[in-house]
């Protein structure tokens, strides 16, 4: 087969035709949370009190089919796995960063993605998730010169679950999609016993 | 009801994966095999290779940090231009073009700005001058190197004389490393323009 996957790595998209697609996979990906009812703060943040675990669900179906997907791509010779950015792993600070993310989460109500459909569908508080995000970028930019020693430190290179674990890559995706199977069942259950997902006024 | 088919589906997909042989799978970018190339980056060590070899000939490198940060240390044969300068000012076409800041923070973004206006060889110097100070002007010498790597290495202090830097002896942590001295470049300015220019790779 001619035709390899990651396209733009695999030089088959040029940066024009690269950003055309990434407008229309931006709008897609927005459209979908959207209509996954992941445009309402007040189903986001109930899902850390388990009242509703939509999110929860919906992360974890892109996770199973992204994995799955690239998985059986890569065996099929359609995708080149290598050619895909694994970003490196700092530990103490990526700890640090997600404590920060889900307190700002709980609290804002959004994630950065969901902020910004929100944003889109008219919400103010997500309007005012998405100022502050902004706001957080460019203080990070400003600040990250004297931080630098913090935040590359804990570096553990580019290393995936199964390097580090010394698992067989497919052994890995039959244990993660046995995770989120279970996952999902539990979650069900858990939304029952606390009297079904929450429904809010659009 | 289809919420059981896909969840089926999904179950004789990852039950599958676990038949397949490490063997016959690849891992992502990092570890395992080579480093993708970057089409829109160079590396530190090219540059600075680049530089010793055909001067900034053909070249025109910009650093886009504030002004006391480019009086305080810049690549040798770098000029400072903010982005908004950029689009104002033009650059020459015919040249290379190789944008950096402090560790490609704003880079990136006027990258794409110049690809965007038609530019045909711009890169953004990987890792930005952070990268620079590491493997340029204080490379550290790893422990128990292999012959290949000693090779290597040699280079890379050849290179790091010639920018004024120092190697990092192995023991040093890298974060007491000796900062971007000013003025470590400021006698390198005659050795510049001191051959015909040419291409990166």
């Amino acid at each position: 087969m001619d035709l390899t996957a990651p396209f733009y790595q695999a030089g088959a998209l040029g940066p024009r035709s690269g950003l055309f697609i990434a407008v229309l996979i931006g709008a897609a990906f927005g459209f979908f949370l959207e209509r996954a009812g992941l445009g309402n703060g007040g189903k986001l943040a109930s899902q850390f009190y388990l009242n509703d675990l939509t999110v929860f669900k919906v992360m974890f179906t892109a996770i199973l089919t992204a994995m799955l997907g690239l998985f059986w791509l890569g065996q099929a010779g359609v995708l080149d796995v290598s050619l895909i950015l694994l970003s490196p792993t700092y530990l103490i600070p990526q700890l640090v960063g997600g404590l920060l993310f889900g307190a700002g989460f709980v609290i804002g109500g959004y994630c950065p993605g969901t902020s910004c459909v929100a944003a889109a569908s008219g919400k103010l508080d997500a309007l005012a998730v998405f100022g502050g995000m902004m706001a957080g970028i460019l203080l990070y930019g400003e600040v990250y010169p004297a931080i630098r020693p913090f935040a590359e430190s804990t570096g553990m290179g580019r290393i995936s679950f199964s390097q580090l674990l010394s698992v067989r890559p497919g052994v890995l995706v039959g244990i993660v999609t046995l995770l989120a199977l279970g996952g999902f069942a539990l979650a069900g259950r858990i939304e029952k016993s606390r009297g079904g997902r929450l429904v809010q006024p659009e | 009801m289809i919420n059981r088919m896909l969840g089926l589906a999904a179950l004789i997909l990852g039950g599958a994966a676990v038949l397949v042989p490490s063997g016959s799978v690849t891992e992502p970018g990092g570890h395992a095999g080579p480093i993708p190339p970057r089409h829109d980056a160079i590396e530190a060590d090219s540059l600075a290779a680049r530089i010793i070899r055909n001067g900034t000939a053909g070249l025109t490198l910009v650093d886009l940090r504030s002004q006391p940060a480019f009086e305080s240390y810049h690549i040798p044969g770098a000029v400072r231009l903010g982005a908004a300068d950029l689009a104002q000012a033009g650059l020459p076409e015919a040249t290379i073009v190789v944008l950096y800041d402090e560790a490609e923070l704003s880079a990136p973004r006027v990258w794409l700005l110049l690809k965007a206006q038609g530019y045909p060889r711009v890169y953004v110097l990987a890792g930005g001058l952070a990268a620079w100070e590491i493997e340029v002007l204080h490379p550290q010498l790893p422990p128990g190197m292999s012959r290949d790597a000693e090779e290597e290495f040699a280079a890379r202090l050849e290179r790091s004389r010639f920018f004024g830097g120092s190697p990092v002896p192995a023991t040093a942590r890298r974060d007491t490393m000796p900062r971007l001295r000013p003025d470590s470049n400021r006698d390198r300015k005659a050795a510049f323009d001191i051959g015909p220019g040419g291409c990166f790779y």
